[in-house]
């Protein structure tokens, strides 16, 4: 008998943790926890938009680079196709980063329109290949890295 | 008081010997060969290499976690303690490999986002659901009884494996600095070919581990009921 | 620049594998041994019970 009401209390037990749990945890992140926002939603948000921590995420548009190696100065625009944000971020980005890299920066969006990035990440995509043939990997890398002015 | 747990059972079925040799011979050809074999990547050089070790960690951190969701439910429906020992030894080969997934993913993220961690849905998500299981481990420590224990740390099992179909739908259901799951498609076949390769001997080490695991807790149990068989004075069938 | 992929993520890719190779060796042995000592432990319990 006493098995009986245990095992039915274990089991109702697993069930209100169960949804408790993921209630908690996943049911409120789609709408609280966006990892990054896109530069089109982020200048959607108008003037509740600055001087957040937030994270802006897009691709870095191609020629909009510029890297000043002797400051670690680094200025380049988020795009996500319809908008675009200027970023200005210290110190050197990660190795991949590079003309239409997919990327997430953390920092400010400040009222002269330029995000002030503490962290530049690369996202990497899910796709994988060797190199051209005559081409090896480590030139690629330094071709990625050379300032825009070259 | 709790009545006497399901039947008493005698000492396991020991795992085959061959099967520990195969696991760990194989592993190590995968490994050697899939290293050796695979040109770098065009975007990330040699890094791409760290696919056959975090990838397949992450995917028999799934299969222990799946076992424990199986064994734990039918702990509860049939109270046979020797289920919930299989789910204990799954957990933790389950738990060791999530830990393993957790770092190998760092030491890609570092060099590939520049960062070693970020609190995105996928990585996250993976963080609680070894939380969940580490808790479950020394949950079992804490409860004596051994009833008990089985469903408490059943409840506590199946809740974490929960969590699986959440890590791993993480990357599409929300924004995320991981990357989306790697498909056969945008996988080089000289690729695909090594992470098959290495799933399959991860695998194979995980089935034997929590084989191995499992028999040693049966014969701790056996050892105890036959020594409370022994203190009751005797044996009677 | 910095380096890191620049030599193709050497490193970090020994690091990861070295890690692997280490906690599955360690679990290797872990695993072994406790089946060892469980299995003394029961047929030390199995001989006490038939002494009765």
């Amino acid at each position: 008998m006493t098995t009986k009401k245990t095992k039915w209390g274990a089991l109702a037990a697993v069930g209100v943790l169960v949804i408790a749990f993921g209630w908690l945890i996943y049911g409120g992140l789609d709408s609280n926890v966006v990892y990054f926002l896109t530069p089109k939603e982020l200048l959607a948000k108008g003037a509740e938009g600055y001087d957040k921590p937030m994270r802006l995420g897009g691709q870095v548009k191609p020629g909009s680079v510029v890297w000043d190696e002797q400051k670690l100065d680094l200025r380049f625009a988020v795009t996500d196709g319809t908008g675009e944000i200027k970023v200005h971020s210290k110190g050197a980005p990660p190795q991949m980063f590079k003309d239409g890299q997919g990327v997430v920066v953390e920092g400010r969006y400040g009222h002269d329109g330029v995000f002030k990035s503490t962290s530049v990440m690369v996202k990497h995509s899910n796709e994988y290949k060797a190199p051209a043939k005559g081409e090896r990997p480590s030139d690629m890398y330094k071709s990625l890295m050379k300032s825009p002015a070259t | 008081m709790s009545p006497a747990p399901s039947g008493q059972f005698g000492p396991p079925k020991p795992a085959p010997n061959w099967l520990g040799w195969l696991a760990f011979l194989f592993f190590i050809f995968v490994q050697v060969y899939s290293v050796l074999t695979s040109p770098a990547d065009a975007m990330m050089g040699h890094l791409q290499k760290n696919m056959y070790v975090h990838v397949p960690a992450a995917w028999v951190t799934f299969g222990a976690f799946g076992v424990v969701l199986v064994a734990s439910l039918y702990f509860l429906w049939k109270d046979d303690e020797r289920a919930d020992l299989l789910a204990a030894s799954a957990a933790e080969v389950g738990s060791l490999f999530c830990g393993l997934t957790l770092v190998l993913g760092m030491l890609w993220g570092r060099p590939t986002w520049g960062v070693w961690w970020s609190w995105d849905a996928r990585l996250t998500s993976t963080l609680v659901l070894f939380l969940i299981f580490v808790g479950y481990l020394s949950l079992r420590s804490f409860v004596e009884d051994p009833h008990r224990r089985g469903q408490w740390s059943a409840a506590v099992g199946i809740l974490g494996a929960i969590n699986v179909p959440i890590v791993w739908m993480s990357v599409q259901w929300w924004r995320t600095l991981h990357q989306i799951q790697s498909s056969p498609r945008g996988l080089a076949p000289e690729y695909l070919r090594g992470l098959m390769l290495n799933l399959a001997a991860f695998t194979l080490l995980t089935i034997w581990f929590i084989w191995r695991r499992y028999e040693a807790a049966r014969y701790e149990r056996a050892a105890e009921h036959a020594a409370q068989a022994a203190a009751l004075g005797g044996y009677n069938g | 620049m910095a380096s890191g992929i620049a030599g193709g993520g050497v490193g970090y890719v020994v690091a990861s594998y070295v890690i692997t190779w280490v906690v599955l060796g360690a679990m290797l042995v872990r695993t072994v041994g406790s089946v060892r000592r469980a299995r003394a432990e029961y047929d030390q319990a199995a001989k006490g019970e038939f002494r009765t």
